[in-house]
This record gives C-alpha cells, structure tokens and sequence, in this order.
C-alpha cells in the first residue's frame, strides 16, 4: 500500500515515540518485577514517576520513589484537599502522615491488629513530622443482655479500671517515630451519632499512663497538644510527672479541659524544671491556688514566652499572684488572663507592673469586671467592715464622684481604667492590648487602644527590616 | 473559636509581604534614579516615603479593624462561656439550696411520723387509733406529694434547660455561619484592600517612571544633541588642517627631490673621480697582491678543509655522545631483561629438573606396581593349576587310571618373572648409582670459568694425573681456532679487543651453542680430545714414529694435531648425540622384557591340562551322569518294593491265620460232617480265594 505524504492529510510522524521513552515506558510497565529507578537521569525519573502506577505496593514504593511528583500523584489520588504548605512542602511527608492519621484514627483496639500499624510505622517512621489525630475510636462493646446490663450499671463506676475502654495504645507507636516533632490528640469520637456516651469523650486511666510513657520514650518532640479530652487533675498530674524531664518540649497545650487547681500545681512545678516556652491552659477550672503555684513558678523561669490562661477561674487572688510574679520576669511576651472573672484589684496590680516592665506585648484582659463600679464593693466591703479607701490608695480621688444618696445614682468609679491608663501612658512596648466587655469607660478604651496603636506603629516605623526578617526566619 | 483564632493569627502575614515588596521596590526606583537632578529625586523621596507611610498607615489599620472583629467575637463567646458557667453555678447553688431545704423538711416531717407511731402504740381504742393511722397516713401521703412535686419541678426544670440547650446549639450554629460569612467577608475585604493597594500603588510608579522617563528622554536628547554638535565642528576642522598638511607636505616633498637630485649629480662626480684613483692603486695592489695571492690561496684552502673537518668532527662527536648514552641505555635495559631472563631460565630449569625427577619416580613405581602385580598373578596360576592337576588326579583314581604329575620340575621351579628379579635387582642398583654420579656432575659444572678448569682437573686428574690447566687451555684454544669458522664474524670481531682467555671462553660458548651441547660436556669433550685421540694417535703411530710417540708422551707437548682435531670433534659429536639419545630412552622406557619366554611358560601352563585328558574328562562326565542316572531309578523303585515285600509279609500272616482257623473249624466240623454235605463247598471256595489272594 503505497501513499504519498501530501495526500495523506492524517499522517503525521508523531504517532511514532522514540525509542527511549519506549524504553521507559516498558520499565514502567515492568517497574514492580524490576525496579529500576537509581540508574537514570532526573528528566528520566519525572517521565517514570509520572507514570507509575499508583497501585504499587506501599512498601515497595516507599523505598524507591524520594519525594516528588509520584507522592503528590498518590496525594490526589487519596485526597480531594491537599495543602503541602502545611507539611513542609514535602509530598511524601504528607502522603505518610495523613496514612498514618488515617490508620489511627480507625484503629478499634481489640479488633484492629496493632500489626498493621506497626507495619506502617516501619515504612514511614522517617518521614513523619507531625501527626494530627482527630480521633479515637474506643473498642466495640459486646451486645449485652438486659440482666447483665443492670449488673453492668451498678459496676458502672469500676469500669473505667478495667480494661473495659481502652483506647489506642501509644506505647508501641511513639518511641519508633524518630523525627517526630509535633503531636496533637483528641479522645473523641467524631459523629457518634445517637450511640453518644460520656465515655467516648474521655480517656481512661490506663490510657493516660501509657500516653504519658510513650510521651516519655519520644525524644524528639517538641510540640504536644491534648484537647477537648476532659483531662482532669489526676490524669495531668501523671501526664506532667511523665513529661518534667523531657529533654525537647516546648510547647504544651491542655487547652478546653477540666483542669484544676492540684493539676496546675502539677504544670507549675513542670514550668520550673523544663525549657516550655509556650504553655496553653484555655478553658479549664484551675482556681486562685492553682494560679499562685503557676505565678510562683514563672516568677523563676526564664523560657516562657506565652501564658493562656484564658477561660479558667482565678479570680483576684490569682490574677494578683500573676501580676506579682511578672515583676520578676522578664521573659513573658504574650500574657492571656481573659474571662478569669477578675476585677480592679488585679487591674491595679498589672498597671504597676506595665509600669515598669517593658517586654510584655501583648495582654488580654477582655471579659473580666475591670471598670466595674467600685462603690458596690466598697458596700460588699463596708459591710463586712473593711475599709475600702486604704487599699484603694492614691488611685481613688481620681474617679471618685461623691455620691450622696447610696444606689439611686449610678456613680462612675473607674479605678481600674484609669490606672491602666497611665500605666499605658508610660508603657512602649505593648502591641496588643484587648480590654473589651471590661466596663471600662469607652472613651478611656480608646484613649488606651491609642497608645496602643502609637506603640504599634512606633515599632513598625523604627524596625521594619529587623521585623521583616524576623517574618523570614 | 478555633477558626477564629487562626484568621487572627494568619491575618498579619500578608501587609508584611506587601511591605516587603514596596520597600523593593522603592530601593530599586531610588537606585535607578540617582541621576544629576537631585533635587527631583529629593521631592521624589519625600512623596514616596509619605505614600509609603500612608499605605503602611492603611494596611494596619485595616488589619486592625479585621482582627479586631474576629477578637471580638472571640471575646464575646468568652464572655457568653462566663454568662453560662456563672449562670450554670448558680442554678447549681439554688438546686441544692432547694434540696437541702427539701431534705430538712422531710426530715422534720419523718420525725413527726416517727412520733406518731409512738403514738399509735400507746392508742388502745380502736377509733382512736384509726384516727392517729388516718393522720400519719395524711402525713405520709403529704411527703411524698412534696417529693413527687419536687420530682416534677426538677423535670421541668430538665425540660426547660433542654430547650435552652437545643436553642443555644441553634444559636451557635447560626453564630457559626454567621462567623463564616463574616470571615469570608474579611478575606473579600483583605484582598480587595490589598488590591486597591496594588493597583493604587502601580499606578503611583507608573506615573513617576513615566515622569522620570520623560525627563530623563528630554535630557538625554539635548546631550545627544550638543554632542553631536561638538562633534561635527571638530571633523570639519580636522578635515581642513588635513588638507592644509597635505599642501605642505607636496611642496615639501618637490623641494626634496631637486635637492636630493643635485646631491646625487656631486656625488657622481666625486665617486668618479674616486674610482678612477681606486682603480690606480689597484693597479698597483695587484702586481703586490698576486704574489701574496699564491700564497693566501693555499692557506684559505687549508683554513676552508679544516673548518669543514672540524664541523664534521663535531657532528661526530655529537653523535658519538648520543650512541653512547642510547648503549648505555640499551645496554642497561639488556642486563635488566637478561637478568630476569636468566632468572625465568633458572626457574624453568629447576621446574624441568623437578619434573624429571617426578616422572623417574613415577616411571620406578609403576614399575614396580607391575612385578608385583605380575608375580602375584603369576602365584595365583600357578595355585590355579595345581588346583586342576589334583583334581585330574582324582578323576584318574576314580577312573581308575595311573596318574602321574606332569614334570614336576618345571612346575616347582618359579616363574620367569620371579626367577628374574635377582637379576634385575643389581641392575636397578647401578641406575641408583649412575644417577648421583651424573647429579655431581652436573653441579660441578655448574660453574663456568675457573672453576671449570679445576673440575675437568678433577675429573681427568683421576685417569691422567698430568693434566695441567695449561694443556687444557691450550687444547681449548686448538679447539677455537680450528672450528673459528663456525663462529659469527660479527662475534669476532667485538671480541677482538678483549683478552685471549676470556676470547677463548665466549668462543667456546658460541661454539657450544652451535653445536647443541652443554657446559657441562665440554670436560668430556676435552677428554676425549686429551685421551682417546691421543691413544689412537699413538697406536696409529706407535711402529712408525717412536720419537714422535715420546714426545707426546711429555705432558706438555702432548697435543693433537690441528688436523685431527675437526674428524675428532665430528665423531664425539656422533657418540654425544647417541648418548644422550640412549640416556633419554633408558631413563623414560623400562627395559624390554623377553617375551618369548613369558608366552612359553603361560602356554605350557595353560596346557598343564593336555587336550586328550579333556576329552577323557568328558567322556568319564558322560558316563558318570548315566550311572547317576540309573542309581537315581533305583533309588525311586527301593521304597515300593520295600512296601510291596510289607504288605506280602502280612498277607502272608492273614493267611496263616486263616488257615489255622480253618483247621479248628475243620476238627469241629469234622463231626457234623456226615450230618451236612452239603456244606463242604464253602471251605473250598474259601481255599481259592486265599490263593488267589497269594497270587
């Protein structure tokens, strides 16, 4: 069969592919029986790793394809949401996180073989980083009978010691992960549906002495986060005892727990022996005691760079002990004490410390009674027959507005915003300054948000190279 | 809460990344503008750095203003947490107030029951204590209406707190959505912002780019202009002093030549006027001249040859040094090669050596392995016939037959073989003995030189006594000068220069090498030389010279004629080549063994058994196997008739038996005999049946 190129018009030389790329081709057809990657050269690698199948097995695939373009085809494959920005932009890293997340996240302890996490760990043990674990699944209960469920009900309160609701043991897991920096845990099951229990949301003793013991055996970490998991003051304490220690953690974050005042006693003897420079206590329970050990013990250490404790119940008796230690201190950046339920005394007391202190730069103080009217206290006092006026001090001639007839005119007695005021007035390094829903009059709010904002602005004018630099690193 | 955080944690990233940026860019517009108008750029400065800070100004406070609504929003849950958990407290506290208060006054009112049962006991009348039983049977009724009312406002407080928490979820779901919206809303915001900011901003450079271009443009023209007008200016003036030059430097150049051609006219004349007293005086100078000529010619001559010899004698020289180091070099390189040459040549000998000895050895044992075997087959034939004369012994007793043995000598007498061993022994002793003889030898000659004249000393000292070196060393000498012609011109004529002992060595070296034969042969050869020729010499010449016969006699004088010494020379070679050729056979090949012998004395033992006997043998065999037949037959037949002869022997009594029964019956019978007659049948038939049962 004879044709002329001219008269053809489908023919076209492309359809033939070279050699080379037939070659390639083939190795790729062939790469599970004969791997041959090391050999070739780096355009030759992107053609092989842009077409491998993704059905390789893991284990064989993990020990030849270095992170590229075959990880981030595995990626999107797996996932409709990928953001490597979020994994050092490392696609392999990813990939070997979210697995792992993902196997432990459906690990049901007594059903699921410890096997096949340990089969993953062995393949990506150096490539994890992090692992964000949204979830634990406790194990599945056997279908009782109505009589032994009324036994049940009446041992109910013995069950947590047996080994009833064991979640997933970290013990065998933790202390292989060699490179792993960063941890976050939640003991909850997400969409439980109606088979909703208090159990779910908690984790067993059992399961807080092991964590703390694979916390131990993991040398390496540096972040550690544990919310929403109803951690109360005895699990703390052993978590805290476990981890006074470590030689790498940094950060700590118990946030949205119900930890009170023996367990921030623990935290507070944790802060005085290591290095934490970050230290989370949003919304839990600890009290004015609890505060004092916390205080005392920043009042020594020199790492703490940000305190939240945002959300707990300290009162003027711990906001006051807070406020004392940070004369010492000079290490503390960011101080959180909103929604503490504190007053004017513990105002006072910062104000003395804004004063003086200089590396403090940012506070929030939101939520709390600052401004309020100080006459009802000195009722609530004159009846338990303190006398108000001396502790009030200098302070009180400012706003005091004579009153002649006790509640039938509102009278405004802002101790605490005028003393802020002028600490502020003497202060330049705070950025940061949240004192809203504090009933402190709106226009000192803004006189104090002003000095803020002058503060802020001085600092971006004087440095913004050192600052941009700063962002770099 | 949690999204709002990170909103409030990313949110400062960007204006940064944007400062960033414009701070770029404002180095890279302030650099590409440092240009003569200072004071522009000065104005230009000022404007941006207050852009700039306007911006920055504008950035932050819009971040501000965002952060700030997500913290407030953060806040406000924070305060609704507070709300709830106080609220929380105290319906805590007024619950338990309530069932405190509750559990007092069912205490006082249990007390009031228990009294009344105190009552009850005391009541004996039966209306009585119906009414006291109706009465604590109110009160009772009265506490657990109290309880179950309690219960009541206590679900009903439940129902109320579950609205509320069904409302509060909706709430903070709406709250949620609406955070959402409102996120979404500030990242519109944001990046509209920064847009704006983007757009406004390259708006901004683009117009001072533009302005500065314009200005720069303008600028650069007027340069431009200016010098091209300096530029021009100056071409046309280099063009007219070119010209002017040009002028000149013809006028010039005419003046030149008149002046050169007046000059060259004197000069001709004076050089004329010159030659003509040159010629003059050589004139004279010639007559002077052609008597020196004569003599300077022969001398130029000399000089030129001598110049000439001298050049080549370098060049010679020269390439005389040249070969002298590339002899050395080579000369350096031969001795290495040599050496290792001789080194391989050692080793390879000794290898051979080695496996001479080997294959000796090997030949020795086999050998060996072979008498030993062959006496041992011989034993076993030997046993073999003895084994079949004792059984043609037998066979001929049994037949009957004198038997006598086959000569009895031959048989005891050994075997070839073993017979020879005695003789062989003492030969294998005198190869033992040859053997170390030729090993000293060889390692006498080994050494070459002196040393080899002190062993052909040695060696020819036993039979000659008066052989002195001397002798040898001429008879060596003789020896080279007669076979000269076999050695290479070449060889001769290097060796010219050394000393005649060591010609004669490497002579003879050569020579050796020629004719195939060792170091170690060349004593012999002398020998031979010294020796047999000389004997043979002297037979030849005994009758007719006796003088000549005694002066050879005299050790010194005692050398071959030059004559002789090639036919001599030729027949050692002869006798040397057969030696060695035997030697070689001798050491490899056993000895040839008589054959003839052996094949007799195996056919004589083979026919120890003669043909005749055989057949005899067969035929006795044949006759045996019927006999043994027909014994077999009577064999069979003897236990019937044995059984035959028993049965006979008891008929035989049966009879007997019978018979005398009989007889009785007859005496008894014979009585009756008159009285029946009739009955003198029976017995008779009883008599025929006993005999045809003996029968």
């Amino acid at each position: 069969m004879r044709r002329i190129i001219a008269e053809d018009l489908d023919w076209s030389l492309a359809t033939v592919s070279s050699l080379s790329n037939l070659c390639l081709q083939c190795i790729v057809n062939n790469f599970e029986e004969k791997p041959i990657y090391e050999e070739l050269t780096s355009s030759e690698k992107d053609f092989i790793q842009n077409r491998v199948s993704l059905s390789l097995p893991l284990h064989f695939a993990a020990n030849v394809f270095p992170d590229g373009v075959y990880w981030k085809r595995r990626c999107e494959q797996k996932w409709k949401v990928c953001d490597v920005s979020n994994y050092g932009e490392s696609w392999k890293r990813m990939f070997f996180e979210r697995q792992l997340e993902n196997i432990i996240e459906l690990f049901v302890p007594g059903i699921t073989e410890p096997k096949t996490v340990l089969d993953m760990v062995t393949l990506c043990k150096d490539h994890i980083k992090k692992l964000n674990i949204a979830q634990l699944l406790p194990p599945v209960k056997e279908p009782q009978t109505e009589d032994e469920e009324q036994a049940t009900e009446l041992t109910l309160e013995n069950e947590d010691d047996k080994s009833g609701m064991d979640h997933f043991d970290f013990r065998i897991l933790l202390d292989k992960l060699t490179n792993l920096e960063e941890l976050h845990l939640v003991y909850k099951v997400k969409s439980c549906g109606m088979n909703f229990e208090w159990s779910m949301f908690e984790m067993t003793n059992r399961d807080c002495e092991s964590l703390a013991k694979a916390l131990k055996s993991c040398k390496t970490l540096k972040l550690f986060r544990l919310h929403l998991s109803h951690l109360e003051d005895k699990k703390c304490r052993l978590l805290v005892k476990y981890l006074l220690d470590h030689p790498s953690l940094r950060t700590l974050d118990f946030s949205h727990n119900v930890i009170g005042d023996s367990g921030a006693r623990a935290i507070g003897k944790l802060l005085t022996k290591s290095k934490l420079e970050i230290l989370n206590l949003y919304d839990n329970n600890i009290g004015g005691p609890g505060a004092k050990a916390i205080a005392h013990a920043l009042s020594k250490n020199t790492t703490l760079v940000s305190l939240n404790l945002c959300l707990n119940r300290l009162n003027d008796e711990g906001g006051q002990a807070i406020c004392k230690a940070l004369l010492n201190n000079k290490t503390l950046l960011h101080l959180q004490l909103g929604a503490n339920g504190v007053t004017w005394l513990t105002a006072l007391s910062l104000s003395s410390v804004l004063a003086q202190n200089n590396t403090l730069k940012s506070i929030n103080l939101s939520c709390n009674t600052l401004g309020e009217c100080c006459i009802l206290h000195l009722e609530a006092r004159a009846t338990k027959k303190v006398n108000p006026l001396c502790h009030l001090g200098g302070y009180c001639h400012r706003g005091l507005v004579k009153t002649t007839s006790g509640s039938s005119m509102r009278p405004s007695f802002h101790v605490g915003g005028n003393a802020l005021e002028e600490a502020m007035s003497h202060n330049t390094s705070v950025t940061e300054c949240n004192i809203h829903l504090t009933d402190i009059e709106e226009r000192k709010v803004s006189v104090i948000n002003q000095m803020v904002w002058n503060n802020q602005f001085r600092k971006q004018e004087t440095s913004p190279r050192e600052k941009n630099t700063e962002n770099a690193n | 809460m949690e999204e709002a955080d990170k909103v409030h944690e990313e949110a400062p990233e960007p204006p940064v990344l944007s400062d960033n940026q414009e701070d770029k860019k404002g180095a890279s517009s302030f650099k590409g503008k440092e240009d003569p108008t200072e004071e522009g750029n000065e104005e230009l400065k000022t404007k941006m750095q207050e852009e700039k800070k306007d911006v920055n100004k504008r950035i932050m406070s819009l971040q501000k203003r965002l952060t700030t609504l997500v913290t407030n929003i953060q806040t406000a849950a924070d305060a609704k947490e507070m709300e709830r958990r106080s609220g929380m407290e105290d319906n805590c506290r007024i619950r338990d107030e309530r069932l405190k208060n509750d559990a007092k006054a069912c205490q006082e009112k249990v007390e009031e029951i228990r009294k009344g049962w105190s009552i009850v006991n005391q009541k004996v009348v039966h209306s009585e204590l119906q009414s006291v039983l109706d009465s604590q049977q109110q009160l009772c009724a009265a506490v657990i209406e109290d309880k179950k009312k309690l219960i009541r406002d206590l679900q009903q407080e439940r129902r109320v707190k579950e609205d509320q928490y069904l409302k509060n979820l909706r709430r903070l779901d709406e709250e949620i959505k609406l955070m959402l919206d409102r996120m979404q809303q500030q990242f519109q915001n944001l990046s509209k912002a920064y847009s704006e900011e983007l757009t406004q901003l390259q708006g901004v450079y683009q117009q001072e780019i533009e302005v500065l271009l314009a200005k720069d443009k303008a600028k650069l023209d007027k340069h431009m202009k200016e010098h091209w007008d300096t530029e021009l200016e100056s071409l046309m003036e280099r063009r007219r002093m070119v010209e002017e030059s040009e002028k000149t430097v013809h006028d010039v150049m005419l003046e030149n030549t008149t002046k050169i051609k007046l000059m060259q006219l004197e000069e001709n004349a004076k050089s004329q006027a010159r030659l003509r007293e040159q010629q003059q005086m050589k004139g004279k100078s010639v007559v002077l001249n052609l008597k020196q000529l004569e003599h300077g010619n022969k001398n130029a001559a000399y000089n030129a040859k001598l110049e000439e010899m001298k050049g080549k004698i370098l060049g010679t020289s020269k390439e005389v040094k040249n070969l002298k180091t590339k002899y050395a070099k080579q000369k350096d390189k031969f001795m290495k090669q040599r050496q290792y040459l001789s080194e391989v040549h050692k080793r390879s000998r000794q290898h051979y050596e080695r496996m001479q000895k080997e294959v000796r050895y090997t030949t020795a044992a086999d050998a060996r392995k072979f008498e030993e075997m062959w006496v041992m087959m011989e034993e076993e034939v030997t046993q073999l016939a003895e084994k079949a004369l004792a059984i043609d012994s037998l066979i001929c007793k049994h037949l009957g037959l004198a038997w006598e043995r086959p000569s009895a000598a031959f048989m005891e007498s050994p075997g070839p073989r073993r017979s020879q061993e005695h003789d062989t022994n003492p030969n294998s002793h005198l190869l033992q003995t040859r053997h170390p003889s030729h090993c000293s030898q060889r390692m006498m000659d080994a050494s070459v030189g002196p040393s080899l004249e002190r062993d052909s000393e040695h060696s020819t000292g036993v039979e000659e006594g008066e052989l002195s070196s001397e002798t040898l060393m001429k008879v060596m000498e003789l020896l080279c000068d007669e076979t000269g012609f076999l050695v290479e011109d070449k060889l001769r004529k290097l060796l010219v220069p050394m000393e005649k002992n060591e010609q004669t060595i490497v002579k003879l070296h050569s020579l050796f090498a020629v004719l195939g034969l060792k170091e170690k042969d060349l004593p012999k050869l002398l020998h031979e030389f010294l020796l047999m020729y000389e004997r043979q010499q002297g037979e030849r010449t005994e009758g007719a010279e006796a003088m000549e016969n005694s002066a050879t006699a005299d050790s010194t004088s005692r050398l071959i004629k030059p004559n002789y010494v090639l036919p001599t020379l030729r027949r050692f070679l002869e006798q040397h080549r057969k030696r060695s050729s035997s030697h070689q056979q001798s050491s490899l090949s056993h000895p040839a063994r008589d054959t003839s012998v052996e094949e007799a004395y195996w056919d004589r033992l083979g026919n120890i058994i003669t043909e005749e006997k055989l057949k005899l043998w067969d035929a006795a065999e044949r006759e045996l196997k019927q006999y043994e037949e027909v014994l077999m037959d009577i064999s069979v037949l003897v236990p019937e008739t044995e059984l035959l002869r028993q049965q006979n022997t008891e008929l035989r009594m049966q009879l007997q038996q019978i018979l005398s029964m009989l007889n009785s019956l007859w005496l008894s019978a014979e009585g009756r005999e008159k009285k029946s007659r009739t009955r003198k049948s029976r017995p008779s038939t009883t008599t025929s049946s006993i005999t045809q049962c003996s029968l």
